[in-house]
């Protein structure tokens, strides 16, 4: 008796987890990251636009391009990551990770692609002023992360 | 043929330092995300009903980790297509 009533118990517990792992995450887990990722693209469009003025002001008409070339570089990886996690199957923890793992790998090739093709094909960069405009861009995406400490459940 | 060796040296040891950079940056990157993510694995499996906000700050820390290897491939492809180095042999 003390078996049967400990296996019930223990087999409502499970399907308790089943039902919160599965049921309720998806449409709040896009809204998060969406909402994470706009956070961050503003402040990375804050930080290049100002370090493009000041290449601007100090520098040459090529640094300020070359600056904001970076932070669109940075910009445009975070959304094809951001577009890779929208593609996934079931909510366990185990596919979520893989599915952040390849969203993170897309970023990385994204980026190491583009920065190739500036390097390639522009002649008048300035390299110090892309990897400055670059670095502040990649450093501020971590503004995202007070929009995700606003969640609401 | 002295302008050719010195040539020839800075371009070997920026070689070997581009490889450091994207090499020890890499490490760096996956034990700090694999650090990172056993710690996920492991709060998704004491409390399965926060994954969905424990996603969204496993991706932007994803970002955040992986931010040092991204400006260190900048500045090995720096080296690699503009190297600064090479400034120093006279013409």
């Amino acid at each position: 008796m003390t078996h049967e009533i400990n296996d019930n118990a223990s087999h409502s517990e499970i399907q308790g987890c089943e039902k919160l792992s599965i049921t309720p995450g998806m449409d709040e887990t896009k809204t998060t990251i969406n909402q994470a990722f706009k956070k961050a693209a503003r402040w990375q469009i804050i930080v290049t636009v100002a370090f493009c003025f000041i290449y601007l002001l100090f520098s040459s008409v090529n640094a300020a391009i070359s600056s904001s070339l970076g932070g669109v570089v940075a910009l445009v990886g975070g959304y094809a990551g951001v577009q890779m996690t929208r593609r996934r199957v079931d909510q366990t923890a185990g596919s979520v990770l893989i599915v952040l793992l390849k969203a993170e790998l897309t970023k990385i090739v994204v980026i190491a692609v583009l920065l190739l093709a500036i390097f390639k094909l522009y002649n008048g960069l300035v390299p110090l002023a892309l990897i400055g405009g670059l670095a502040a861009s990649v450093l501020v995406s971590g503004a995202g992360l007070g929009a995700v400490g606003n969640y609401k459940k | 043929m002295e302008t050719l060796t010195l040539l020839a040296q800075i371009q070997a040891y920026t070689g070997i330092g581009i490889g450091l950079i994207i090499g020890l940056g890499a490490l760096g990157a996956c034990i700090g995300i694999g650090i990172m993510c056993s710690s996920f694995l492991d709060g998704a499996a004491r409390q399965p009903e926060m994954i969905p906000v424990l996603q969204g700050k496993v991706f932007l820390l994803l970002g955040l980790i992986d931010a040092s290897f991204i400006i260190g491939v900048g500045l090995a492809m720096m080296f690699a297509f503009a190297n600064p180095l090479l400034s120093v042999i006279p013409k």
